[in-house]
């Protein structure tokens, strides 16, 4: 079951990056937080999503045919982490 | 033993009764095309109110039907096909193939099979009662509030949608812990996850997604009839409830809903094609991975339905890159495909022709599903029949072709009859034609600006185009009545054939076909092929009385348990028509009614549980000597009981999630006075504590944690005029539901050896008790720091 | 949406053109592979399976949907959630559009802009949920109860615009439309 669990840890992390950042960036529009530090907190959410994610795939590095999906998949949650939430490096916090 | 004599016994005891017996019936065969057959009745009334729409639209001004007519049909084709024809239909198709191709007797819980068909069939006939009778809903088939809320939809309409497809849903939801709990543990011996056919990894991550994504549909039913019926404020936003709460929970839902379609229609693609390719599935470990991507980032798109509602463009942005993301999972499946076929030598056949639909209309429609994620264009074709065209390509080529490439290639598997093949080619041909004749032209109708859901329009230009749709329509309908009467000819004079007519080599083909209701006369170990099972040279050949089927170890296949079915009951109708009872006294408001079904269904429950057979070790052939699932480490209902909290921890999230939303989002908070638990809250938690301590004599703690919650809903005031203390009530009444079942199964276990299902419900509830308890502070805090 | 009447329009139909002409290469070049393999069997038998994957599912994808969704969201950036100095109030009714213009007066159902300048529009809702669209001038913007969204415009010529509401909102919903009359002198400030 364990390794089971590898195989989703991945998106697992994805998904908590994902609604940290979409609740981080709704909550602090809504209480006005100021951009700059509202734009500082939620890169460090997506740094931290990515780096997170680095655990799975380091996890996953040996181990049959279940371990090799294991680790595509948890390169693809790393690299989706970063792609879907880029948004905050370049748009507008609100 | 000779093969026919094990056939005699076998089917003796697995077989199901005629004439009333089979209203008891349990078996996964008779189940599974219950299921498919009575999607299909709905299918074809879904076809129906098309066509009732495609006959209105066919000219400007038509007077055909009046607007509020139109809003039903409308409303209801949605509804049908989403929920009544799609979704029953592939469960069918699943709980009729897993087995077999897994090697295994049958599900690993028939009578929930049951259950659940049961309660798709009522919820589906109360719909379609209400449509005959001119009182079904038509808000729509996404039912915004407050369009559907009481005070713009008086009457009975709505409430059927919510009530009707909440009863539904138990079938989807039961579906989901079953098939997640028998792909994990009843395969054929040595049956490792990593050499597990295709289609078990596609039903494994599609049944995962159910147990999440149904949940937030069921809670937002269940607060939007609450505020219909009771007048909790959720989604009034003159007090203090928010209509976007409802699209949120809708579409978090609504958008995984279209994958949980489509990945079953994909693993049936990716078990036909290596066939008729004649090469195995290239890419294997590439599309598991890919299956588990698109589980996952199909959760993340849900906002692209609400890129108009006036969110900051920042957050649509992580929506908008996670729809195109979802693209390269598809395309690395459509290329393992495609390099199946390459590595093979491909073969035409009539399953192929469908595939071929599906490569022809899927990849349009996808390729218009990128369009819209780009937030500035769907702004534009939000709403117009652009949107209506691609969901057409997509539902259409990614699941309709699909399963009629499946009804081609196992409808021999269920008849023993081969196609003849007389009108295939016909009624494929005019499908398709008439597909896109009704739905290409319809993208540019859209672009025009013809928005969705118009009785009537002036330009006659659209009509030109309406026009063309309507005929396209009419042409598709009869290359449906084409299709069924060619499915019709296969199964009465279809050529008979002995095993395994496309020479597949997965295990649902190493059995007689028509298949026994044993499916396999011994359960396969290692490798093994039809005549050999046959001969008793599996697993588990000698019959016993018992329904046995094999338990494995979830990922390496070693045999762990020998699994006893229960045999055919009429305890899964009973239960099913109490909790029809439930659902009716709630639409009908007989409020005093709904809890005598509620405790007939809770005593029926309880009653399933009286006939279990006693532990054992029991010698399952070829010198295995196995516990049988009462003596085994991991019984499979104890997994269940894990999938079951998730499902349900799912929901709670999403009632946690929507108070939070509404003390940050709605206008009117904070609330002019707030609304507390006070000292009550601190004996429920008292409760949980002691329950989480002492989970094995949980009655008592859960008795003191229902009455905390009791006394905090009585002295709560001014739930329908704030929705703060709606929230809470909400809250506090989940947590006295949980405690409530909990001290239920507490003393259901007392009476039993094996306390571990029990014990898992009691800590989960106690978490919920201590989470809902101290939430109040929580809410308060976001709202004051929001104001 | 193929008539464009203003910049935010212009912008999103430019998008269009470029996403229809990919999708029909990309979409001839999908069926040309499939129906080349299903009809000339052992054609790709020299080609790797993991060159399928890989080039197909990662290399020429993700660069495609990477440009698609940088240009979109460039382009989103400098159309949403703009301002505008000129401000018109545009509350959605079962079933009825009133607006209301900075010097206090108001009108039903006719949306009066000024032709060539930008013009906040803010949307309101006292009932159920609808949608403000006026399709050749630019995207929609759902007015919702409770809320008020904002949308910036601009009308390049005078003339007479169609507009919906395109949120379904009970029986009266295909009634509920307007038009919007770009004026080149205003005069409503």
């Amino acid at each position: 079951m364990r390794r089971l669990a590898l195989l989703i840890a991945g998106f697992v992390i994805w998904s908590a990056a994902f609604l940290a950042v979409y609740a981080l960036q709704a909550t602090g529009c809504a209480i006005g937080m100021e951009a700059g530090l509202l734009r500082g907190l939620l890169i460090l959410c997506v740094a931290v999503g990515v780096a997170a994610g680095a655990v799975p795939l380091w996890l996953a590095r040996r181990g049959g045919v279940l371990g090799q999906s294991a680790t595509i998949a948890a390169a693809a949650a790393m690299a989706s982490t970063l792609l879907t939430l880029s948004g905050v490096f370049w748009l507008g916090p609100c | 033993m000779t093969p026919i004599r094990r056939h005699k016994e076998l089917d003796r005891i697995w077989r199901t009764a005629p004439g009333w017996g089979r209203l008891a019936a349990v078996n996964h065969t008779v189940i599974g095309k219950r299921f498919m057959l009575t999607a299909l009745v709905f299918f074809a009334i879904g076809g129906l109110l098309a066509m009732l729409i495609r006959i209105q639209l066919a000219s400007r001004q038509s007077e055909f039907m009046e607007p509020g007519t139109y809003a039903q049909v409308f409303t209801m084709h949605g509804t049908i096909m989403m929920f009544l024809f799609a979704i029953p239909f592939f469960e069918g198709l699943a709980m009729y193939l897993l087995p077999k191709m897994l090697g295994a007797r049958d599900m690993a819980f028939p009578r929930l099979s049951a259950y659940g068909y049961w309660c798709y069939l009522f919820g589906g006939s109360i719909l379609i009662a209400a449509l005959l009778m001119g009182a079904a809903p038509d808000a729509g088939w996404f039912m915004y509030a407050p369009l559907s809320s009481a005070t713009y939809s008086p009457g009975i309409n709505a409430d059927i949608w919510l009530l009707g497809i909440t009863f539904v849903e138990i079938s989807a939801l039961s579906a989901a812990v079953e098939m997640l709990v028998s792909i994990l543990m009843l395969r054929a011996g040595g049956m490792s996850l990593d050499r597990m056919p295709i289609f078990g990894w596609y039903m494994l991550v599609v049944a995962g997604m159910m147990l999440v994504g149904f949940p937030p549909l069921i809670l937002g039913s269940l607060l939007l009839e609450a505020e219909r019926a009771f007048g909790l404020p959720f989604f009034d936003p003159t007090r203090g409830g928010d209509p976007l709460l409802w699209q949120h929970l809708f579409w978090l839902f609504g958008h995984p809903e279209v994958y949980i379609i489509f990945l079953p229609a994909a693993g049936v693609l990716s078990t036909i094609i290596p066939v008729f390719s004649r090469h195995r599935l290239v890419g294997y470990r590439a599309i598991v991975a890919a299956i588990v991507a698109m589980g996952f980032l199909s959760f993340g798109l849900w906002v692209h339905h609400m890129y108009a509602t006036g969110i900051p463009h920042l957050s649509l942005s992580f929506f908008s890159i996670a729809s195109a993301l979802v693209a390269v999972p598809t395309a690395v499946q459509i290329f393992s495909w495609l390099a199946t076929m390459a590595a093979g030598r491909p073969r035409f056949s009539i399953p192929m022709l469908h595939v071929f639909g599906f490569m022809f209309v899927f990849v349009c429609g996808g390729l218009s599903g990128v369009m819209l994620a780009m937030v500035p264009f769907d702004l534009q074709a939000h709403d117009t029949h652009f949107v209506v065209a691609h969901m057409h390509y997509v539902l259409v080529g990614g699941f309709v072709f699909p399963m009629m490439a499946a009804a081609y290639y196992w409808l021999p598997h269920m008849t023993g009859r081969q196609p003849v093949q007389h009108l295939s080619h016909a009624a494929f041909w005019t499908i398709f034609a008439g597909f896109n004749l009704t739905f290409l032209g319809m993208h540019l109708t859209g672009l025009l600006g013809m928005t969705r859901r118009v009785h009537s329009y002036d330009d006659p230009w659209w009509e030109v185009l309406n026009f063309i749709s309507s005929m396209g329509g009419f042409v598709t309908t009869i290359g449906f009545a084409l299709l069924a009467l060619d499915l019709i000819l296969l199964m009465l004079f279809g050529r008979p054939f002995r095993r395994d007519p496309w020479r597949a080599g997965t295990l649902e083909w190493a059995m007689p076909t028509p298949p026994p209701s044993y499916a396999f006369a011994s359960i396969p170990m290692g490798d093994a092929d039809g005549p050999s099972l046959a001969a008793g040279k599996g697993l588990l050949a000698t019959p016993r009385g018992e329904m046995e089927t094999l338990g494995v170890d979830p990922l390496t296949g070693r045999p762990e348990q020998i699994v006893i079915l229960p045999k055919p009951t009429f305890l899964p109708l009973l239960t099913a028509l109490a909790t029809g009872g439930v659902f009716l006294s709630l639409l009908f408001k007989l409020y005093l009614l709904a809890p005598v079904f509620a405790v007939a269904v809770v005593a029926l429950f309880l009653r399933w549980t009286a006939a279990m057979p006693a532990p054992a070790v029991l010698d399952a052939g070829q010198g295995l000597m196995l516990p049988n699932h009462r003596a085994a480490r991991l019984p499979p209902s104890l997994l269940a009981m894990r999938f079951i909290i998730a499902a349900d921890g799912a929901a709670f999230a999403s009632l946690v999630f929507g108070a939070g939303f509404l003390a940050i989002s709605a206008p009117g908070w904070p609330p002019a006075d707030w609304p507390g638990f006070g000292w009550p809250a601190w004996v429920a938690v008292a409760g949980a504590l002691a329950a989480l301590a002492l989970p094995g004599r949980a009655l008592m703690p859960q008795v003191v944690t229902v009455a905390g919650f009791a006394a905090i809903l009585w002295h709560m005031e001014g739930v329908q005029d704030h929705a703060a203390p709606a929230s809470l009530a909400a809250l506090a009444t989940w947590g006295a539901v949980h405690a409530g079942i909990g001290a239920v199964l507490a003393g259901w276990a007392a009476g039993q050896e094996d306390k571990r299902l029990s014990v898992q419900w009691q800590r989960y509830a106690a978490l919920v008790t201590v989470v809902a308890a101290t939430f109040p502070l929580l809410l308060r805090l976001l709202a004051e720091g929001a104001a | 949406m193929l008539f464009p009447a203003g910049p935010a329009a212009q912008g999103i139909a430019t998008l269009w053109w470029w996403m229809f002409w990919g999708g029909a290469a990309i979409f001839a070049l999908m069926l040309a592979l499939f129906l080349w393999l299903l009809l000339r069997p052992a054609a790709g038998q020299g080609i790797p399976a993991r060159w399928w994957i890989v080039g197909g599912g990662l290399v020429f994808p993700l660069p495609v949907l990477a440009a698609l969704t940088g240009a979109a969201l460039w382009l989103g950036e400098g159309t949403l959630g703009g301002t505008a100095p000129t401000r018109i109030e545009a509350e959605a009714r079962m079933w009825q559009w009133q607006f209301r213009y900075p010097d206090g007066s108001a009108t039903t159902d006719v949306l009066h802009l000024p032709a060539g300048r930008d013009v906040e529009i803010v949307v309101t809702s006292p009932d159920v949920i609808h949608s403000f669209w006026i399709p050749r001038l630019g995207g929609k913007i759902d007015a919702i109860p409770g809320h008020a969204n904002r949308i910036v415009l601009r009308a390049d010529a005078p003339g007479e615009y169609g507009g919906v509401c395109a949120e379904y909102c009970g029986t009266g919903h295909v009634d509920m439309s307007f038009t919007a009359v770009a004026e080149a002198d205003w005069g409503r400030e």
